[in-house]
C-alpha cells in the first residue's frame, strides 16, 4: 500500500507542471458518438475511446452501457446487447463475422484491444447489413494501418499479478507498409473475497483462475495505384486460463482452457471510377477450444471459416446510391458432440438502395439480403430506414427490419440433445433515434421494440438426465438507449469532458411453446434493465484526471424471477490520472488507475466473487522515426 | 456557471450515481423445523442448492439452512438422511457433508469428503458414504463425524440399501455391490439389468432395483426397456420385470401399505407394480410436468412428487393419495430431487 501511494504521489507531482500543447494524445478522440458510418440507419453508433488496455470486455465493461456478463476477470466474457442473449450480437472484425459457427458467441476477454484501431458499437444493427446472428445489434472492429514509420507500445502491470506487455512497429518499403505487433498477457488473479458460504465470511483468495495470452499480428498494405490497393492482415492468439469455480464449489476438476485464434483477410479496393468502387475480402478464422477437467476425458474443439465477399457500390445518380455484395462462408467444426466433423455452406446476396435529397435533407434506404444456408434459404431479412436533418443540430432516424440467426452447430448436431428440426430464430424490430448536436454537447436518444420468435434454448428432454436444443419460447424486448457527451472549455489549457451512456431494457418471455407457461411476462434471467456509465475528465496540458462510474442494475439468476435469486444493483467508480510526455518524435503516456475505488463487493454473476479495491498502471510509448 | 461549480456539479452526480447499497448480512432466525423438508440439488457449478422446508400447517416455505445458519449452503445438495438427532446433508459439488441438528438445524459439524453422494446409516455409530468420482465407499465414524476408513469397491457408487446387515450400493456399472457393515468387506456383487438407477426395500427381506434401459443420446430413442428387479435375501435376482420403455433415469418408492411398487421413467407418467410384475398406471401427471423423484410417506399415505421443470426455476413439489388425487402443491428450490420428513 506504501509502494502504491509512493508511486501514485510520483505520478501526481507532473500535473503541478502543466504544458501548453493541446494535441495530446488524451485530448483526442472526444467524438464517441458516430455521426456517420452507421452500418444501420435507425442506431446510434457509439465510438469506443482509443488507447485502452486489456481486452475486449475490459474496454465494454468500461465505456458501454452493454451488460458484459463474466465469472471472473480473464475467464469467458459475451455482451448482452438489449436484453438479448450474446448468440445475438454480431462481432464484426474488418466487416468478417467472429461468431463461432460451434455456439453462435464470441469470447469477448480473448481479443486484445492491443490489437485493434478502432471499435464501436452499434445496438440495432441488423441481419440485413451484418448477416446471420445480428438480431440485437453489433461490435464493430476494425484495424486501420497508419502510414507512418514508427515503433510503439505499451506495458502495463496490476494488482493480482497483471502483466501487459505490447510492443508493435510500422515500416515502410517502397509501396508497402507493413506494421507487426505483438501482445503479453498474464494475470494470475487471485484476488481475495469474502467467501459467504463460512461462517464470518473470512477473506480468502481466488484460486485456479491464471490468465495467459501471447499474440502476434501483421498488417501489409499497398497501394498498386489510383485504382488498386490490397490489405492483409493477420491474427494468432494463444490463450491459456484456468477455469474457477464459483464459491462453495469444489476445486477437484481443476478445470483449464487453450484457446487458439487465427484470423486472416486479405482485402482488394478497386475503384472503378468516380462513382463506382468493387471492394474483395478473402478471409479464414480459425479456432481451437480445448478443455481439460481431471474428471472427464479432455475435450477438443476446433471450427474454421473460409469467407469470400465481393461488394460493389455506386453512385446510381444524384441522389440514389445503390451498395451490393455477394458472400459465402464455408463453416467446419469437430468437437466431441460430431467428431467426425460438420459443414455448413452459407451463401448471401446483398443489396442496399440509399436515396438523398437535400431539399428536405432526407436518407431512405431499402435493403435486403437473402442467405441460403446448406441449399436451404433463410428468413428473408428486409430493412427499411429513413434518416432525417431536421437542423444543424437535430437528427431524426428510424428503422424497422427482420433478422434472423441459424442454429449453431451444437444446437443442430451435438451428440445427445443437438436437434435437426429447429428453425431459425427470427427476429423484427422497429427503432426511432434522435440525435441533437451542437459545438460542445451531443445527445443521443433511440427507443427500440424487438420480437423474437423461435428462440433456442436447451431445455430438459424425456426425463431430467437429458437435454435437448429446443425452439422454446418468444422473447420480447423494448426500452431505450441514451449516450450523451459534452465538452466545456475552461481556458485555451483546460477542459472538462463528460460522456455517459444509459440502457433500460424490458426483456420479457412473451410466450412459451411448451405447456409450462409459468415464465411468460418474467424478464430474462441474468438481463438488468438498468445500465449504465458515467465518466467525467479534467483535462490540462498534458494531464487527465478521470473519474468513471458503471452501474449494473439488479437481475435474476432464476427464469421464473424468484426473489431468491435477485442480485443486487452494483455502481462501481474507478479514479485514474495521466500524463503526456514529449520529447522531439518521441511520445508517451502514463496513466494510474484505481479500479473499484469504493471497494464494492459484488457479483455479475450468482455466486461468482469478483475483485475489490485494485490498481493498474500503464506506461504508453510511440517513437515516430520518420514523419509522413 | 463558474468552472469550479460545474466541476462540483458533476463529481456530485458521479458519486451520487456511484452510492450503492451495502450488502445485506443475513440472519439467523429461530424456527421450528418440523415439517417437509426438500432437497434442492441447484444447478450444477451454481452453488445454489438448499434444504427447503415446507410448513403443512402455515403453508410457508423457507430456506431452513440459511435460515438457521445464515450461510448458503453449497453446490448440488444430493440428498439428506436423518441419523439419531441429527441431518446430514451430502453437499456432492462441495465435497461435504454438512452436519445438522434435528431439533434447530443448527450445523453441529462440516465433514469434508470428496463427491459424496448418499449417507446411509449401517450399524451403531457408523454410517456409509457413497462416492461419484471415487471408486470407494466411505466409512464415517458418527460419534466423531469424521471419515474412518475408506472401501475401495472398484466402481464409482450412488444409492444404498441395507438389508440384514449387508449394505447394497448401486454403481454406474450395472452393478450392486454387497458389502457386510459388520466388518465393511465386500461379499459379493450381483449384475442387474442395464440403467441400474434407483434401490428400495420391499419389507426386510427383499429389495427392488430400477433399471431404466439403454437410451441413444444421439436421437433419444430407446435401445432397450428397462426392467425392475427383485433382489432375495440371499443375493440372487429373485425376478425380473420387463418395463414398457427406457430412460435416462427414473425414481421408484416401495409403498407397503399397498404392497405396490410405484415408479416413473422421468416424464410425467407414475406407473405402480405388485410383486408379481403387473404394472398399471398411478397418475399422469398434467403436461410440462416431469417426475425427478418419489417419495412415500406412511403418516399421510401420500405420495410426493418432485418436478424439476427448467433446473433454472423454482421446482414443484405435488402431493396425491393414494387414489391418485392431488392433495397438495407448493414451489420449492432448484432442482428438488428429494423429500423427508421431519414431524
Amino acid at each position: 500500500m506504501k509502494a502504491l501511494l509512493l508511486i501514485s504521489s510520483i505520478l501526481l507531482a507532473p500535473l503541478l507542471h502543466a504544458t501548453k500543447d493541446g494535441d495530446t494524445s488524451i485530448w483526442r478522440n472526444f467524438e464517441l458518438i458516430a455521426s456517420k458510418g452507421n452500418l444501420n440507419s435507425g442506431s446510434v453508433k457509439i465510438n469506443l475511446p482509443s488507447g485502452q488496455d486489456g481486452s475486449l470486455a475490459d474496454v465494454l465493461n468500461k465505456n458501454s452501457a452493454l451488460f458484459i456478463k463474466y465469472y471472473s476477470p480473464g475467464s469467458l466474457a459475451s455482451s448482452s446487447m438489449r436484453g438479448m442473449g450474446a448468440q445475438h450480437t454480431a462481432i464484426l472484425w474488418n466487416g468478417i463475422n467472429l461468431q463461432s459457427c460451434m455456439n453462435s458467441i464470441l469470447d469477448l476477454n480473448l481479443l486484445p484491444i492491443f490489437f485493434l484501431d478502432k471499435a464501436s458499437i452499434e445496438t440495432g444493427a441488423n441481419a440485413a447489413s451484418c448477416g446471420n446472428g445480428a438480431i440485437a445489434g453489433a461490435i464493430i472492429l476494425n484495424n486501420e494501418i497508419k502510414e507512418n514509420q514508427r515503433v510503439y507500445g505499451e506495458i502495463g502491470v496490476g494488482s493480482f499479478g497483471q502483466f501487459n506487455l505490447g510492443f508493435g512497429s510500422s515500416i515502410k518499403l517502397n509501396k508497402i507498409f507493413l506494421n507487426t505487433r505483438f501482445v503479453s498477457r498474464k494475470a494470475d488473479n487471485d484476488f481475495k473475497y469474502y467467501n459467504i458460504f463460512k461462517p464470518d465470511k473470512p477473506k480468502e483468495r481466488l484460486q485456479n483462475n491464471l490468465f495467459m495470452q501471447h499474440g502476434i499480428m501483421q498488417e501489409a498494405s499497398i497501394s498498386l495505384n489510383r485504382k488498386h490497393s490490397f490489405y492483409f492482415n493477420y491474427w494468432y492468439l494463444e490463450s491459456k486460463r484456468q477455469l474457477p469455480s464459483a464459491m462453495g464449489v469444489s476445486l477437484l476438476a481443476q478445470e483449464h482452457q487453450d484457446d487458439y485464434n487465427t484470423m486472416v483477410l486479405l482485402k482488394h479496393d478497386y475503384k472503378l471510377n468516380q462513382k463506382s468502387s468493387l471492394l474483395n475480402k478473402i478471409a479464414y478464422t480459425s479456432e481451437n477450444i480445448n478443455y481439460f477437467n481431471l474428471f472427464y476425458p479432455d475435450a477438443y474443439n476446433a471450427a474454421k471459416s473460409i469467407i469470400v465477399e465481393s461488394e460493389f457500390k455506386t453512385q446510381l445518380n444524384r441522389s440514389f446510391e445503390l451498395l451490393t455484395s455477394l458472400n459465402n462462408t464455408h463453416q467446419k467444426a469437430w468437437t466431441d458432440g460430431y467428431r467426425s466433423g460438420i459443414e455448413r455452406n452459407l451463401s448471401s446476396v446483398f443489396a442496399k438502395l440509399t436515396w438523398v435529397t437535400k431539399s428536405p435533407k432526407l436518407k431512405i434506404s431499402i435493403a435486403d439480403r437473402q442467405l441460403i444456408a446448406n441449399s436451404v434459404l433463410a428468413p428473408v431479412t428486409p430493412d427499411f430506414g429513413v434518416e432525417f436533418q431536421a437542423s444543424k443540430s437535430l437528427k431524426i432516424k428510424g428503422n424497422s427490419a427482420y433478422s434472423f440467426r441459424l442454429p449453431s452447430f451444437n444446437d443442430l448436431y451435438w451428440q445427445g440433445g443437438g436437434n435437426l428440426n429447429l428453425l431459425p430464430e427470427k427476429g423484427k424490430k422497429h427503432e426511432l433515434s434522435v440525435e441533437l448536436k451542437s459545438k460542445n454537447f451531443k445527445l443521443g436518444m433511440t427507443g427500440f421494440y424487438h420480437q423474437v420468435d423461435n428462440w433456442i434454448l436447451w431445455v430438459p428432454s424425456g426425463g431430467a438426465s437429458s437435454w435437448k436444443a429446443t425452439n422454446a419460447k418468444e422473447i420480447e424486448s423494448k426500452g431505450f438507449e441514451l449516450a450523451t457527451e459534452w465538452k466545456y472549455l475552461i481556458n485555451s489549457n483546460a477542459f472538462l469532458k463528460f460522456f455517459a451512456r444509459y440502457q433500460f431494457v424490458s426483456s420479457i418471455n412473451s410466450d412459451v411453446y411448451g405447456p409450462d407457461k409459468s415464465i411468460v411476462g418474467k424478464q430474462l434471467f441474468y438481463t438488468p434493465q438498468q445500465t449504465g456509465i458515467a465518466n467525467i475528465q479534467y483535462l490540462f496540458g498534458n494531464n487527465k484526471i478521470s473519474l468513471s462510474s458503471t452501474f449494473t442494475g439488479s437481475r435474476y439468476a432464476t427464469a421464473d424471477n424468484h426473489i431468491d435469486g435477485l442480485l443486487p444493483a452494483y455502481t462501481l467508480l474507478n479514479f485514474s490520472v495521466a500524463r503526456d510526455f514529449y520529447y522531439k518524435s518521441f511520445r508517451s503516456s502514463i496513466e494510474f488507475t484505481v479500479c473499484n475505488l469504493l471497494n464494492t463487493n459484488y457479483y455479475v454473476f450468482e455466486n461468482r466473487p469478483m475483485p475489490l479495491r485494485n490498481y493498474q498502471m500503464t506506461f504508453k510509448y510511440n517513437i515516430n522515426y520518420e514523419q509522413k | 456557471m463558474n468552472k469550479n461549480k460545474i466541476c462540483s456539479f458533476i463529481a456530485v452526480a458521479l458519486i451520487a450515481f456511484s452510492s450503492c447499497k451495502k450488502d445485506q448480512d443475513l440472519k439467523v432466525e429461530t424456527e421450528n423445523y418440523k415439517g417437509v423438508f426438500v432437497v434442492n440439488e441447484g444447478g450444477f457449478g451454481k452453488s445454489n442448492g438448499s434444504i427447503g422446508l415446507y410448513k403443512p400447517g402455515s403453508r410457508t416455505y423457507l430456506d431452513a439452512f440459511k435460515k438457521a445458519n445464515g450461510l448458503p449452503l453449497g453446490d448440488v445438495v444430493q440428498s439428506m438422511s436423518l441419523i439419531g438427532n441429527n441431518f446430514y446433508i451430502v453437499v456432492n459439488n462441495s465435497n461435504k457433508i454438512e452436519v445438522v441438528s434435528q431439533s434447530e438445524f443448527k450445523s453441529v459439524s462440516t465433514i469434508s469428503t470428496p463427491s459424496p453422494r448418499y449417507v446411509l446409516d449401517v450399524s451403531y455409530n457408523k454410517a456409509y458414504v457413497s462416492n461419484f468420482y471415487s471408486n470407494s465407499i466411505k466409512v464415517l465414524d458418527l460419534n466423531t463425524n469424521s471419515i474412518s476408513k475408506s472401501i475401495e469397491i472398484s466402481h464409482n457408487s450412488d444409492q444404498m440399501a441395507l438389508m440384514n446387515k449387508k449394505v447394497y450400493v448401486t454403481t454406474f456399472d450395472n452393478k450392486l455391490m454387497v458389502l457386510n457393515s459388520l466388518n465393511d468387506a465386500i461379499v459379493d456383487s450381483i449384475a442387474t439389468a442395464s440403467g441400474l438407477s434407483k434401490i428400495v426395500n420391499i419389507g426386510a427381506s427383499r429389495l427392488a432395483v430400477l433399471c431404466t434401459g439403454v437410451v441413444d443420446w444421439n436421437n433419444g430413442s430407446v435401445i432397450e426397456n428397462g426392467k425392475i428387479q427383485i433382489i432375495n435375501l440371499g443375493n440372487s435376482i429373485e425376478s425380473s420385470f420387463n418395463l414398457s420403455s427406457g430412460s435416462y433415469g427414473g425414481s421408484m418408492v416401495y409403498v407397503s401399505n399397498t404392497a405396490l411398487l410405484y415408479f416413473s421413467l422421468g416424464n410425467n407418467v407414475i406407473y405402480k407394480m405388485d410383486l408379481s410384475g403387473n404394472i398399471s398406471e398411478f397418475k399422469t401427471l398434467e403436461a410440462g410436468r416431469n417426475v425427478y423423484s418419489l417419495t412415500y410417506n406412511s403418516s399421510n399415505s401420500s405420495i410426493y412428487v418432485t418436478d424439476a421443470g427448467d433446473f433454472n426455476s423454482a421446482g414443484k413439489v405435488m402431493v396425491y393419495d393414494l387414489s391418485g388425487n392431488k392433495t397438495l402443491e407448493f414451489d420449492a428450490g432448484i432442482a428438488p430431487n428429494a423429500i423427508l420428513m421431519n414431524e
